[in-house]
Parts: structure tokens; sequence; C-alpha cells
């Protein structure tokens, strides 16, 4: 399941249009922004399951996000680092070791269609960017290259240029050691019997997951009986409990308004971890104060801003 | 006005607002929402209206520029203590020309069978009726309708059908519904209309927004 994702539609929110997006936003914005493009530009989200890019311009790319072997023809090439591809080079991008999405940033940026305000592909297309689809072709701006000449791609046939230098931003995702995911306080966490069970027990992430919700397999969380609740919006990370028991976290694509019991919120920084893990991976939730969740936000906006600066001055050429 | 201020996770404040009934709390829903809109609220990105609440969600890192979150909620309360004394915005009336019966409402004979009504009766209450767009969700485009008379409140459909046609016009519980978009559903479909409810690519895309009132008007 893959395809272009940039800011979203959230501002259509009273309409009922689902916000889209990347689901792992820290993996997408560091790609961008280490090609030079604002960190929401357009970008390839690319789901699981092996795929090749054959680009018909040179281009300046990064690839961030899960651990996955790239190359071009022999050339094995890194992620969290800009390289320049000539025209006709073909990209392989296989299924990843570790993690579950890979993010592809072009130059300039995507500059395929705009339905209410963004690039953004819905896995129910209605209308809006579908999914890609094999021989799909994406147009980007092929100038956007030439204002970057530290990484002047080679002449058509050459070998890709990597960068020497590159972002650290996989720790932030947690690919390996699955730390429980933070989540505050919901309004109708005092239906669950035993709030414990929601910090206490495990769950699975099963394949019944997609851009909508993450959903999870455990000892089913206890709910009062009578909970009556009219629908409410909610949001992504919104962690809903159906009548089975059974936790659903909302995602980039889920609905505006929801009528199960909204039991606890995934804090936003740790919404890209989720977008890692795949299904059987071990879900696990920990406690978190609002404030505690706001500042590290705050934080990765500053450490994404740092490395945009970064990450301009090596592409102007400057140390 | 009075309301209670949720924290919706880290970047979402929900507002939570009484009444004697969800109509009137609904009522006080887009009088908030058209006086919040109208504030222009540093760093609240959209505002999304439901029957009894309303969502803002927030740009994090605006909000802490402009003073942090809990100035914000301030704000709010400034804004939602003036507005206590104006008129929810009217809304607009839009009529909905409804083809009930037969393939576009297949369940409308059972429904009137299950209320002890005839067909007619069924497709004359529900087409008197005046009807207030509560929120749209679900799907884009898909309005909640409050105004249902009471004799036509039935529980939803035992099974959900898999795919109902676009335009179909249907009720569940006390909550009537158009369908913009072929999708599953468990709602009863009384009819279906040929007007398009979503169309993403137009500058309006939705035909109906929070707060406008709506009738249907039975057509051959």
């Amino acid at each position: 399941m893959s395809g272009v994702q940039d800011a979203g539609r959230g501002q259509w929110r009273s309409l009922g249009v689902p916000q889209s997006g990347p689901l792992d936003a820290w993996s997408h914005a560091v790609a961008n922004v280490l090609v030079g493009n604002l960190p929401d530009a357009a970008a390839i989200e690319i789901g699981s399951g092996r795929t090749q890019l054959r680009f018909t311009e040179a281009a300046l790319i990064a690839i961030t996000g899960a651990r996955t072997p790239v190359t071009a023809g022999s050339v094995s090439l890194p992620l969290w680092r800009p390289f320049a591809v000539a025209a006709g080079s073909v990209l392989a991008i296989d299924p990843p070791l570790l993690g579950a999405r890979s993010y592809l940033a072009v130059a300039g940026g995507l500059t395929s269609e705009q339905v209410l305000g963004s690039r953004s592909a819905q896995m129910r297309g209605d209308g809006f960017p579908g999914l890609l689809r094999r021989g799909d072709c994406l147009p980007f701006m092929p100038s956007a290259i030439e204002k970057w000449p530290v990484l002047a791609p080679g002449t058509r046939g050459s070998a890709p240029r990597i960068a020497p230098w590159w972002a650290d931003g996989e720790p932030l995702l947690d690919l390996e050691a699955h730390a429980g995911l933070r989540v505050i306080d919901g309004s109708d966490l005092h239906l669950l019997q035993d709030r414990r069970a929601l910090y206490t027990q495990t769950f699975e992430l099963t394949a019944g997951s997609n851009r909508m919700a993450a959903a999870l397999h455990g000892e089913p969380l206890k709910i009062a009986a009578s909970a009556s609740l009219t629908s409410e919006p909610v949001v992504p990370g919104t962690v809903q409990l159906p009548p089975d028991g059974q936790p659903l976290i909302l995602l980039a694509e889920a609905q505006t308004v929801g009528g199960y019991a909204r039991i606890a919120h995934v804090a936003s920084i740790d919404l890209a971890r989720l977008a890692q893990r795949r299904p059987g991976s071990v879900i696990r939730f920990e406690p978190i104060s609002i404030a505690a969740a706001q500042r590290l936000w705050l934080w990765r906006r500053e450490r994404l801003m740092r490395l945009r600066i970064a990450a301009l001055a090596r592409l102007q050429g400057k140390r | 006005m009075d309301y209670e201020c949720w924290l919706l996770g880290d970047s979402a404040l929900l507002l939570r607002f009484g009444g004697a009934d969800v109509r009137s709390a609904n009522a006080k829903v887009h009088s908030a929402a058209a006086s919040l809109a109208a504030a222009r609220l540093t760093g609240v990105l959209a505002i999304a209206p439901s029957y009894a609440a309303l969502a803002l969600t927030l740009d994090l890192v605006a909000v802490d520029r402009a003073g942090g979150v809990d100035l914000l909620q301030l704000r709010i309360s400034e804004v939602l203590a003036v507005s206590a004394c104006a008129q929810a915005p009217a809304g607009r009336e839009v009529v909905i020309p409804t083809h009930y019966g037969g393939a576009d409402g297949p369940d409308l004979d059972a429904v009137a069978r299950r209320v002890g009504l005839s067909s007619a009766e069924v497709v004359a209450l529900h087409s008197a009726a005046s009807y207030q767009v509560a929120m749209i969700g679900f799907q884009p485009g898909f309005p909640y309708l409050l105004g249902l008379p009471e004799q036509l409140q039935l529980p939803r459909r035992d099974s959900v059908r898999a795919q109902v046609a676009a335009g179909s016009v249907a009720i569940a519980g006390a909550q009537a519904g158009i369908y913009p978009s072929p999708s599953p559903g468990g709602w009863h479909l009384l009819g279906r209309t040929a007007l398009t409810l979503f169309d993403p690519g137009a500058a309006a895309p939705s035909l109906l927004l929070p707060g406008d009132r709506v009738r249907f008007v039975p057509v051959r």
C-alpha cells in the first residue's frame, strides 16, 4: 500500500473529510528537509512489498523510515541521507528488514494532482487521489536540483552520487526496542471496569490494520455495560473501544467522528513509532501527561527545524 | 455559554455543550463554532462540530508561540461568553428531491410494517419534517440529521448492507442521513436523491454544511 502524502486535509474536518497525510510524519518530514523541501511537501509513502521506481529525469532523493534495502543496479543506497540519481535510473526498494514503511522525497516535491488543497492519497478514492498502482507516473519539478549544484547528478547511465552527510532520524522511531506507546487519558477512560488493565496488559497489532486504524487484539477490555455514547469528534491517535473490547487506534485516514468509547489518545510523537510496527508486533501502553506529550511534540519540531537548517546549509555548500 | 473543555489528546480540544435536549445542545454547538471561527484564534487549524460537542484541532507550535494551551482556553471562554448573547446562525434551507421506495428505497415497505403505517404515511411523515444538519461525518459530506419524527425511529438494520448506493436517503434510531458515495451501511433506506452530496473537486465540496436545515420533497 503506497501513495503520495503531504500535510493532508486537516482544514476540512467539519465536512467529514479524513485528514490523511503520512502515518509516520517524522520520517516523511526528515526525507523532505534532507532534499531542501518544506517538511510537509508531497513525498511517497511506501508500504511493505518490493517497489521499483524508474526516474525519467535526474533527481535528488532521500529515503527514510523503515530499515529497508535500497539499490540502483548493483549500487546499495543509504537511508536518511540524500543522493542524486541520473536520468534513467531504476531504484529498487525491498521489503523492510525492520519497521513497516519508507518515505521517498524528491527535491522540489511531487506535483501530482491536488484535491481540496492536498495531494494526499486515500485508500478509498471517492474523488480523492488513490493509492499508487504499477505503471503510475508521478510528476515532480526536475529543475529543483539546479538549486543544489553541490549534489549534481551525473549524466544518464552514471552511478548515484551520495551526499557525505546524513540525518540521525531513526532513533525516534524505536524500530528495535518497541517501548510502550505513551497515551493520554481519554474522556471515557472511567467507563473501563479496570483502568489499570490498559497499562498492564499487552495487545497484538493485527493484520486488519490499515491507514484508517491500527486494530489491536488482546484480552478484551471490559466496559460498563450501560455506556451508550453519542458520536463525537475523534482525531488521529484516539484509542476507541468497540463493544468487543479490542482497542482501535485511529490513524491519519480515520473518519472524523466516532461513537465508541474514547478511552485514550496516543501522544502525537508516538504515532510515528506506531506507524513502523508490523502486524504481530506487541503493543503496550504507558501513561503520559498532556503537558509532557505537548513538550515532546515541541521538542520534535525543534529537532526538525535544526535538521532543516543543517540540511540547507550542506545543500548550499556551506560547511 | 456553559460548556466543558476536554483535551482530545495533545493537539485538540473538545468542547461539550449541554441542553434540554440534543437539538438545543446542537444549536449551541453551531453558534459556538460560528463565534470561534470568526475569532480566528491563533493555532486553531479546524473547528469540527458534532451533536453536542465541537473539536478544535491545534497547531501546537503556533499555540505555544501565542502563549500556550491554557491561554488559548481562556480566549475560547472569552469568545463564548460574548457569543452567549448572540443568536445561532440561521443556516440555509436545502431541499432534497427524493424518490421514495422501489429499488431506490428498498427498506420503505419493511419500515412501514414495523412502525404500523402505510408506506405512503411513512413518506408523508419523513418529508413533512424539518431537519437540522447536526454534524457531517462517517464519510465526506454525510449529514447526520436531527428531526426525524418519533413514529419513524427504529434501531438499525440487523445486517449491514455491503453496498449502499450514493444518494440513498436513510434513517436509524433518532437519526436521518444521506449517503454521499457508495459504502457499506446499516441504516434503513427509504429513498434516493439524484443530488451530488459531495464533490471533492468543487469549490464548495459539500452540498450541506453543519447547521443547515433540510427538507425532503418526494419526486416521481
